[in-house]
């Protein structure tokens, strides 16, 4: 570097400007957060609207706070539906990707199905399934795949055929099996996008498991809220949904996480780029 | 130059070959017709012709990445399908994958084609990489390397399972003006050290004259070969090649019989 002989032309910038400039990103939006709450807290108490239609952030904090040796139960109950419905979302619309995009028979066979299957609102469905697979677990669970599976299918077999042109050519000059294609080349080239739809389908993962839990549950967040609001205790309910907020907040940023650190070039490719 | 061709099975062999595409409508596309080259041994052999000439079409039937409608196509006596490790290839693109880093990236043919690389094949890469000066990237992506460097690569990787026949197609197409200099000269230094049959689809007429011993000349739609030029210029080849009158002499005579014809109607017309 030839900074030492030459002079400088722009100042260095000043320690706190550095530790703005780090740290801006997190300190904007707490900011506005915070005032946000502040608004929030001083309109109600302003104008005093009564509880049942909203409550202030405080009466909300003090209701999880006289709820809290529940709320670790109804909090991994509801954890439990997402990740399994989630996890089965990526077992079935995965493998199944694979096969829809290495045949174009089967692609044709499948598509218009697996549309209707997703045109048919999931909310609609979820009675019908309690009654066929009875109050559990797996009705629960099924819930959060039907509404998290397409969206991942969908990306994932976009991924898989949108393999660049060269890239498939040096495939073949290789004579590549399909299995070390797919393998070598195809799933780790359709890597932004199946994260691009993990992403989507964490997300509506928690979805599922509310709505799964409004129509049958003992236990979990969902089912809080109805109870909440059985009793009009409005303050419950709304802790209830700053706690699934949080939850679809913390798992969205734990897919990005893994991609990050298991798949930094999907991450380097931001959102699928075909070049 | 033939009597470099000393042995009896040519490196690359087309014989009589014509080759069509259908379009969606059905309609039939020729690309090639009725083309023969025959590439000896060591000989380094460039294709110009404007787009649509077909020189890439005969590049990807050497490859086997397609099969000819008509004719035959060989790589050392073989199918182009099964001639497998004898045959590299550099594409206009690097096409090098993006979650492997250099290393990995040159060894994917060993890893295809054998599974896990031995210590032979990485003496190979590491070989390579200091013959094409990218000693010292092997652990980094192929995102941190500038594209120049990136093509380095692909030919190293091209290079990996030490093939008898190396296809360039539009190699250097895709480097800035000044890399693509520079990569010509340091093609012509690994072609001196390895003795490489090489064939180099091109568009650059200037480059195709640098580097080859024959200059193939195609013409288009249908592709055609419009002539076969020897380039007699002294090797090793250097900078000071481009200023020999030789040089010029062969560039000239084969912009004529590309668009020779086009460019002096153009000057005849009246102007408005």
């Amino acid at each position: 570097m030839a900074t030492n002989s030459a002079p400088r032309l722009i100042a260095p910038p000043s320690r706190a400007a550095r530790a703005w400039f780090a740290s801006r990103g997190v300190i904007v939006p707490a900011v506005t957060l915070a005032l946000l709450l502040v608004a929030w807290e001083a309109s109600v108490r302003v104008f005093v609207i009564p509880v049942f239609l909203l409550p202030a952030p405080s009466r909300i904090w003090a209701e999880m706070g006289s709820m809290l040796p529940h709320l670790p139960r109804n909090i991994l109950a509801t954890l439990v539906t997402v990740l399994l419905g989630f996890a089965a979302s990526v077992i079935v619309a995965v493998p199944l990707a694979i096969a829809i995009s290495s045949s174009a028979g089967l692609a044709r066979a499948t598509y218009p199905l697996l549309l209707m299957t997703q045109s048919t609102p999931i909310v609609a469905i979820a009675p019908i399934l309690v009654v066929a697979f009875g109050t559990g677990q797996v009705s629960r669970t099924l819930v959060a795949f039907l509404i998290a599976f397409f969206p991942l299918l969908v990306s994932t077999v976009t991924g898989l055929l949108a393999t660049p042109r060269e890239i498939r050519d040096l495939s073949r000059s290789l004579r590549m099996s399909f299995f070390q294609e797919l393998w070598m080349i195809r799933l780790p080239a359709a890597m932004p996008f199946i994260f691009a739809g993990l992403k989507v389908a964490v997300t509506l993962s928690v979805i599922g498991a509310v709505v799964s839990e409004f129509v049958t549950a003992n236990a979990g967040l969902g089912y809080l809220i109805t109870q909440a609001t059985a009793f009009f205790n409005v303050p419950m309910a709304f802790g209830a949904v700053v706690l699934l907020a949080l939850m679809g907040i913390g798992l969205f940023g734990s897919v990005v996480l893994i991609e990050r650190v298991f798949f930094p070039w999907s991450a380097r490719a931001g959102r699928p780029a075909v070049d | 130059m033939p009597d470099r061709i000393t042995n009896v099975i040519p490196a690359a062999d087309v014989v009589a070959v014509s080759h069509a595409y259908l379009t969606r409508d059905g309609s039939e596309v020729l690309a090639l017709e009725d083309v023969s080259l025959r590439i000896g041994r060591g000989e380094f052999v460039a294709i110009v012709g404007p787009s649509g000439c077909g020189k890439s079409t005969l590049l990807r039937l050497l490859a086997g990445l397609e099969h000819p409608v008509r004719g035959k196509v060989q790589v050392s006596g073989l199918a182009p399908e099964a001639a497998g490790e004898l045959v590299g290839i550099v594409f206009q693109k690097p096409t090098l994958l993006d979650w492997l880093n250099v290393e990995r990236n040159i060894l994917l043919p060993v890893r295809v084609r054998r599974g896990r690389p031995g210590t032979a094949d990485l003496a190979a890469a590491r070989a390579l990489m200091a013959l094409t000066g990218i000693d010292g990237f092997a652990q980094r992506q192929p995102f941190e390397l500038s594209g120049g460097m990136q093509q380095r690569a692909a030919i190293c990787r091209a290079l990996i399972q030490d093939p008898d026949l190396l296809l360039m197609d539009e190699p250097f197409g895709a480097l800035d003006a000044l890399t693509r200099e520079e990569m010509c000269f340091e093609l012509l230094r690994i072609w001196s050290d390895r003795r490489k049959t090489i064939l180099f689809v091109t568009h650059s007429i200037p480059e195709a004259v640098l580097l080859a011993d024959r200059v193939v000349v195609m013409s288009p739609r249908p592709g055609r070969i419009a002539a076969v030029i020897a380039v007699d210029l002294p090797r090793p080849r250097s900078l000071a090649t481009l200023a020999m009158p030789g040089f010029q002499a062969h560039t000239q005579t084969i912009r004529e019989l590309i668009y020779g014809d086009k460019l002096r109607a153009t000057v005849d017309r009246p102007t408005l």
